[in-house]
């Protein structure tokens, strides 16, 4: 290894970035659109106007909860796949709040929240359960959960909870107003909830860094035999954050309701579980860069959904843009690596040739 | 009910398993060679569009299929090259390649939406047709029903029957006692994930060109997590394996047959019973809980009671192995 | 299936290799070889958890394969009646190095003497051994998936050590992880200090009653690798409130650095330390008042200044009144440095002696298989 890097070592990081941008222009000119244009577009989309600026944060609202929820869940070895689920049940529990407690002015928003959270951590209990007690894996438990979850909400909707008028398998009746969260500036932004998303954020920053138990996950996550014979009770610390990651992704679940809609609806989350776990991942776990790569996501899709609507364009190119960027920075993210991987194969080549 | 629907029925649940069986199959080679190809849900979807669409385009069955195929096959490859060579893990990259595979199809295939297209044409085999209960429910099918069946056979044949299935054993139980013996493990691994990625591939076409005909946003979107959990309770068999598909295929016709029965129950209370028996299987061949249900039977039953219920998983799964 | 037969082996070919038998396992494994055309065949240690009418089907086969087929068989064993029984010669190895030969039989002792030439003078120590008991066994057996442990009782007063030897797999680890709260008891009682025996006896019962388990693989069992040596004092300590005080931590573990003579900072990561510092810094991390110390192989790997320091640090602790127990295939270290010694062999308790009292041929004989 040298001891300066190199040029290349140097622009390494970029690489993936500027690759997934040429994957993804390759695509739209396979689809005939001009890709300047759709840049443009989805430029736009993000960032063209207050108003877009706006709702970039509205969706990064329950992204960053839940991405910060992950943290926890992999600091500790877990693959917390059913984090879609969490957000889900999140959403359900709030709106029960919202269509079926009338609570004064000051105590509604909070009760509905908390319940938020306490749907989403029952949820992620039960995966947890699963694993620890069940020996079931939790990507596999987390995944049967959020298909549950999501055919609870069909039945929501479908069934007890459709509008007066009939069941438009849409969404719930719009909540009553006192029942929602006051937006900013005619946006879908709440204040209150980026804050909490913040604040979120912050707690899980300094769990993870200073506090006793953060420093028990990552024990257990390196290597949970020794963290056993070390005294880290290693069911209770995974149900924990386990616990914690559903309440804070059920947060998520409950700012959708009651400020992105306001309702519930058949796809309330529409994947933001997933999508936390491709910001993490792309963050490669590090906490700084986990608000920026969440940042960086929401704005790409939103202004992908701009380029839907302008082009006809499949919304999903932002997706696949965020998609390419984190699958290239997994497999070739770490130059040392690919450059031992290189050499070895030149290596074998040379020798071939010499023996041929 | 009589009997010639109770039959049809049957007929039904084999169609609908069938490329369920081949992304078992598929899978179940590349886990007992040590790779897990966690991408399957979105090579799935993607080899489903590609199958219907190079097939409307060439007008060839078979080069839909071979279009399936060369997509799972770029999958698997890109898993088998990053954990293999990169050393990264093969969750995470499997993972991400799901979704990828998903909003990819969703992308591409949007201009292909609910177009007509070809299908495998259904064709009933001689004789065996007319053997009674059987001929109607095994072989009065189509080409992707009977290579499904076949499929499992000689995958179970090359799996225990073989010197190559040993040797593709070897390299998922003990890499390095493999490698000490002369098999070449790396090598094997990448072959038989590709080999593996190709069957899911070839299952999505034999969703969009057979079971489910078309292309659709999330035309077969859950189906390669079942796929992955049926692998999990088939022990790594591929006939146990294909049972477990069948059983499943089994819950989607009777969800649709007690729907009709009883039209008060809400759909989405059918549509969970996959999940949940998901849930149930798992629980049960995971041995945490069926070690003590086990020391409850009776003891003439327990040990083929085990060996029916509890597999564990190729010993050196996601493992890497450092052969240089 | 022919070979099999020539042999005398009844190994089932549909059977899997997860459900034989060890004895079934090492046929099966001697026929492989067999049928790959093997000349020169190696044994190391093969009558290891292998039943006694299977030895004798070993062996037999093995004098078959010796006078009749003309292979030359080279056997490594501790158990000198097996030696005795199966070999022309004998060359025996110690620490390193060939020390001489005997063509067989001959008298045992002579082997023996050549084996462990002489024990080394025991070391001059306190007695500090009280008569409060601390550990009692009673009726104890262990089970896991290869053996069991018939039942042992046993009592280790304060200030005692117990040293148990035998060949690697005999049942000793089964006793000391069952003691460590990490193995179930299938059958006897076990009380620490008087504690009730209804008591349900884990691993963090163990912990809370003062005991301590060191295992042999210090990064598989005991060191987290991936935290530095101050996270590692910050995990161990008892927690006052929610955040961890880093400095303080920081402090500890540079003092234990110090008085613990370890290699290493406080922010280096725990694997990058050589053997002995890891564990040099396990002992730091034991708590102060301990009632039982529970070792398997303390020494093992590291080089002697190493040892003699943990053996100090170990009998500072006993003049405290802390048992120990610990399991070494050393055996002058466990003829040193132990009280009482306990030889296990099968899966047997085979004799408690007293360290004073016996030697170098009594243990060779005892971990041999002779009652």
């Amino acid at each position: 290894m040298s001891a300066k890097p190199s040029f290349l070592q140097r622009i390494w990081p970029l690489l993936p970035g500027l690759a997934a941008l040429l994957i993804t222009t390759l695509l739209l000119v396979v689809m005939g659109t001009d890709p300047i244009d759709a840049y443009l577009a989805m430029w736009q989309g993000a960032f063209g106007s207050s108003a877009r600026i706006y709702s970039v944060l509205a969706f990064l609202v329950p992204l960053l909860l839940a991405a910060s929820g992950l943290l926890l869940t992999f600091k500790a070895g877990l693959w917390n796949i059913g984090i879609e689920g969490q957000i889900i049940m999140g959403a359900i529990a709030a709106s029960w709040v919202a269509l079926r407690v009338q609570l004064p002015a000051g105590l509604q928003i909070p009760l509905e929240l908390l319940a938020a959270m306490a749907g989403g951590a029952v949820w992620a209990l039960l995966a947890g359960v699963l694993k620890t007690r069940g020996g079931v894996h939790e990507i596999f438990g987390g995944l049967a959960l959020n298909n549950l979850a999501i055919l609870f909400t069909n039945y929501l909707i479908a069934g007890p909870w459709q509008p007066p008028e009939g069941g438009s398998f849409r969404g719930t009746q719009p909540f009553g107003a006192h029942a929602l969260l006051p937006l900013f500036d005619n946006s879908r932004l709440s204040l209150l909830s980026l804050a909490l998303a913040v604040l979120a954020f912050a707690g899980v920053a300094l769990l993870l860094t200073n506090s006793h138990w953060g420093l028990r996950l990552k024990a257990l996550g390196q290597n949970a035999r020794s963290a056993f014979l070390l005294g880290v009770s290693s069911q209770r610390e995974l149900l924990l954050a386990m616990a914690l990651c559903g309440a804070l992704a059920g947060l998520g679940g409950g700012v959708r309701v009651l400020s992105w809609f306001d309702s519930l609806r058949q796809s309330i989350s529409g994947g933001i579980g997933y999508l936390a776990l491709m910001v993490v991942l792309l963050a490669g776990f590090r906490l700084v860069l986990t608000p920026l790569v969440a940042f960086f996501f929401s704005a790409v899709l939103n202004g992908s959904i701009t380029l839907q609507l302008r082009t006809q364009l499949h919304s999903a190119l932002g997706d696949i843009l965020t998609g390419v960027l984190v699958l290239l920075v997994l497999l070739f993210g770490n130059y040392t690596r690919v450059q031992r991987v290189v050499l070895r194969a030149a290596q074998a080549a040379r020798r071939r040739l010499s023996d041929g | 009910m009589d009997s010639t629907q109770l039959i049809a029925i049957l007929g039904s649940i084999v169609l609908q398993a069938a490329p369920l069986i081949i992304a078992v199959c598929g899978e179940t080679i590349s886990e007992r060679a040590g790779v897990i190809n966690l991408s399957m849900d979105g090579s799935l979807l993607l080899s489903a569009l590609a199958g219907f669409v190079a097939a409307l385009l060439t007008g060839s069955l078979l080069l839909g299929f071979l279009a399936a195929a060369a997509v799972g096959a770029l999958f698997a490859a890109i898993v088998a090259f990053g954990s293999l060579h990169l050393r990264q893990n093969q969750v995470a990259i499997g993972f991400v390649l799901a979704m990828l595979g998903d909003s990819l199809s969703a992308f591409l295939g949007q201009s292909y939406t609910r177009l007509p297209g070809p299908s495998v044409p259904s064709w009933h085999i001689p004789l065996l047709k007319d053997i009674p209960v059987l001929g109607p429910i095994f072989f009065r099918q189509d080409a992707v029903v009977y290579f499904a069946l076949l499929l499992v056979l000689v995958t179970w044949w090359f799996l225990f029957r073989t010197r190559a299935g040993l040797e593709l054993r070897s390299a998922g139980e003990r890499p390095e006692a493999a490698f000490s013996r002369g098999v070449a493990v790396r090598k094997l691994r990448y072959l038989y994930a590709i080999l593996g990625g190709a069957l899911v591939g070839m299952a999505g076409a034999a969703y969009s060109l057979s079971v489910k005909i078309g292309w659709a946003e999330g035309h077969t979107r859950g189906m390669g997590w079942i796929a992955l959990a049926i692998v999990i309770f088939g022990g790594w068999s591929p006939v146990r394996g294909a049972i477990g598909a069948l059983l499943f295929g089994a819950t989607k016709a009777l969800a649709t047959l007690l729907q009709r029965s009883f039209p008060q129950v809400a759909l989405v209370a059918f549509n969970a019973i996959p999940w949940l028996l998901m849930i149930v299987v798992l629980l049960l061949v995971s041995g945490k809980l069926a070690a003590p249900l086990l020391a409850r039977a009776p003891a003439a039953l327990r040990r083929p009671l085990r060996s029916l219920l509890q597999a564990a998983p190729p010993a050196a799964l996601g493992q890497p192995l450092d052969e240089s | 299936m022919q070979l099999a037969q020539r042999y005398g082996f009844e190994v089932d070919p549909h059977e899997r290799i997860d459900d034989l038998s060890m004895g079934e396992r090492q046929q099966l494994e001697l026929l492989r070889l067999l049928a790959g055309g093997a000349h020169v065949l190696i044994l190391d240690e093969p009558t290891t958890g292998i039943s006694a009418e299977q030895k004798e089907l070993l062996f037999d086969s093995m004098r078959t394969l010796a006078r009749e087929e003309g292979k030359t068989l080279i056997l490594v064993s501790h158990k000198l009646d097996e030696v005795q029984e199966l070999c022309d010669y004998a060359y025996v190895l110690r620490k390193g190095r060939h020390v001489g030969g005997r063509s067989l039989p001959c008298p045992n002792p002579e082997l023996v003497a050549l084996m462990f030439e002489q024990l080394p003078p025991r070391p001059a120590r306190r007695n500090t051994t009280q008569t409060e008991t601390v550990l009692e066994l009673q009726a104890v057996s262990v089970r896991s998936t290869r053996l069991e442990l018939e039942p042992v009782s046993l009592q280790v007063q304060a200030g005692q050590v117990l040293g148990l030897a035998g060949l690697e797999g005999s049942g000793q680890e089964l006793l000391l992880r069952a003691c460590a709260g990490l193995l179930p008891l299938a059958a006897g009682r076990l009380q620490l200090n008087g504690t009730s025996a209804q008591l349900h006896w884990d691993y963090p019962t163990a912990r809370r009653h003062g005991v301590a388990y060191l295992a042999a693989g210090r990064l598989e069992e005991g060191l987290v690798a991936g935290l530095t040596l101050t996270e590692h004092m910050a995990l161990v300590n008892k927690a006052h409130g929610l955040l961890v005080d880093w400095a303080h931590s920081r402090q500890q573990a540079a003092e234990h650095i110090t008085t613990y003579q370890v290699v290493g900072q406080p922010e280096s990561y725990i694997e990058n330390l050589s053997g002995g510092n890891q564990q040099r810094f396990l002992f730091a991390m034991l708590p102060k008042d301990l009632t039982l110390i529970l070792m398997e192989h303390p020494t093992r790997g590291l080089d002697i200044r190493s040892t003699d320091w943990i053996w100090e640090q170990l009998d500072a602790r006993r003049s405290t009144g802390t048992a120990i127990i610990f399991i070494s295939a050393d055996l002058d270290e466990v003829a040193a440095r132990s009280d009482q010694i306990a030889v296990f062999s099968g899966g047997r308790l085979v004799r408690t002696v007293a360290a004073a009292q016996t030697d170098a041929d009594e243990l060779g004989h005892l971990i041999g298989g002779a009652a």
